[in-house]
């Protein structure tokens, strides 16, 4: 009983130190005790584990268990802030996806809320947009400490899957970016901008058409930290200038995205690359932008004026729309390669 | 099938606070005769999809049990209280003998294959979650008992502060810890804490 009690009071007081003080806190609060030690990291991680799979957070079922009215039939990937189940909707009989997000991003349940309420204002505004290269949101809630979301299940490769493999031809290739804008511009329009456009993003389904994942909602499940200063994206190679800067972002700061994968397919590099974080984002914002063609001898001329435009610092600079970006870069190819 | 309400619970439940054991027991027979018949009446239908909502069920059962009469706080406190064990109990013995007749092998009932039927592996082992939850009441009965009525009754972090005479945010660190312990438990850690 003794250690019980212990063992839940350094438990409690771990939980109130910030995540990146509890392993220090409890070393020193165990010093001599391995055992004890061993006994609250352990439930610590059990704490994690259970809140992700939402242990004992879904009614008890004779036969399944429930996300929000979504029936669970297993698992389809685990991401870092949680995990993706393949599920069932039982009143229309369809299948989908459902990501389930853990809250807890900073220690104090302020945040947690505060992440709450604009991960469903992201996931309503983006609730708007039907479209055939978007997949398609159909839900969102909160069971217990975890929000999920709901939304069409794609069935494909993700084009960070494909550019693994052999280099992608560029008639594929533009015919990838040509859809893609197309339903970026959609969104545009519609006021919704995606704010994290990426290869793993952009979904290819066999037969050829591309859907985009998450648009507004891509920070909140692609694994970012939040800050008290704001949300620090997780892999900032396709980051714009103007969000880098935490500056306002529109249908251009996709835009550029959209050029640093255009760059990526065509070349088979990232414009921007380093080993160090704050040294990517410095380029990203400071640096000239790298030449296309140096990387691709193949590609003609006009490709990289096109690319500096894309890839310009400032929006106005650059294509105003992404299909404008794309059919500047096809005309370009195109008439080099008839 | 009467619609009419027994009020004899009402009056089980204020006895049960002044300590009265016997009308205690008798008030816990009664929510769990009428439980098991409404959760084995969902339990027969048999449906791939169908889903054991305990809420709605220890709602009916309240409703046919009390009905439309407004229970005092101590009483309401009670019956969260009763509800959920039984509800436990009730979910556990059906886990139970489920088993068995899998294991059983041989005679199985056409009947039974229906609960075989959309046997999902997300589903929580109640069996083993239910010996987990003894050796919780073990060493900390009033989180084991949170558990009980949240997970087991539906109910909400008030009605479980209610119910224990507890604060809501004293509810949720007992629930917050013994669920990390009880899936810790679950996962094969013995002998500890």
């Amino acid at each position: 009983m003794e250690f019980y009690q212990r063992v839940r009071q350094l438990f409690e007081e771990a939980l109130d130190h910030p995540e990146a003080e509890r392993e220090p806190f409890l070393q020193t609060a165990c010093s001599g005790d391995p055992t004890l030690l061993r006994a609250v990291e352990r439930l610590l991680r059990a704490r994690n584990s259970s809140s992700t799979s939402l242990f004992l957070e879904t009614a008890p079922a004779a036969s399944e268990t429930r996300i929000g009215r979504f029936v669970i039939r297993g698992e389809l990937g685990r991401g870092a802030m949680g995990v993706v189940y393949d599920a069932i909707d039982p009143l229309i009989g369809r299948s989908v996806a459902v990501k389930v997000i853990r809250l807890e991003a900073s220690t104090e349940p302020q945040q947690a809320e505060f992440l709450r309420e604009r991960l469903f204002r992201e996931a309503r505004s983006a609730g708007q947009l039907f479209h055939p290269g978007i997949v398609v949101i159909l839900d969102v809630g909160q069971q217990g400490d975890t929000a999920f979301i709901a939304m069409e299940r794609v069935e494909g490769k993700s084009l960070l899957q494909t550019l693994a493999g052999p280099p992608i031809d560029v008639v594929q290739a533009l015919e990838i970016l040509r859809q893609t804008s197309a339903a970026l511009d959609y969104a545009h329009e519609r006021g919704v901008v995606h704010r994290d456009i990426k290869p793993a993003n952009i979904i290819l389904q066999d037969g050829g058409l591309v859907k985009i994942a998450d648009f507004g909602i891509a920070k909140f499940i692609s694994g970012q930290q939040a800050t008290a200063t704001g949300v620090v994206m997780g892999t900032p190679s396709y980051m714009s200038p103007e969000q880098i800067e935490s500056q306002q972002v529109d249908g251009r700061t996709d835009q550029f995205s959209l050029a640093v994968v255009a760059f990526e397919m065509l070349t088979g590099t990232r414009p921007f690359t380093s080993d160090s974080i704050s040294a990517l984002t410095y380029m990203i914002v400071h640096a000239e932008r790298p030449s296309a063609r140096a990387a691709n001898p193949n590609l003609p001329e006009s490709a990289d004026e096109i690319f500096r435009t894309g890839l310009a610092k400032r929006p106005e600079e650059r294509y105003q729309t992404c299909s404008q970006f794309v059919a500047a870069l096809t005309a370009a190819l195109k008439s080099a390669n008839p | 099938m009467s619609g009419e309400a027994q009020p004899g619970l009402t009056s089980l439940l204020k006895k049960m606070q002044s300590g009265d054991r016997q009308a205690g027991d008798e008030a816990v027979e009664l929510v769990y005769g009428e439980l098991h018949r409404i959760a084995a009446r969902e339990l027969r239908r048999e449906q791939p999809d169908h889903l054991l909502q305990t809420t709605a069920l220890i709602h009916e059962a309240y409703l046919r049990l009390i009905g439309s009469e407004n229970l005092e706080i101590q009483s309401r406190s009670h019956f969260f209280a009763v509800a959920s064990r039984q509800m436990r109990r009730i979910l556990v013995d059906y886990a139970r003998s489920r088993d068995a007749a899998r294991r059983g092998g041989g005679a199985v009932a056409i009947g039974l294959e229906g609960i075989q039927v959309g046997q999902n592996p997300r589903s929580v082992d109640l069996l083993l979650l239910d010996d987990a939850l003894v050796e919780l009441e073990k060493l900390d009965a009033r989180a084991a008992k949170i558990v009980e009525l949240r997970y087991f009754g539906g109910y909400k972090d008030n009605e479980a502060a209610e119910s224990l005479g507890i604060s809501v945010p004293t509810v949720r660190r007992d629930w917050e810890f013994a669920r990390s312990w009880l899936f810790d438990r679950m996962n094969g850690h013995r002998g500890t804490a």
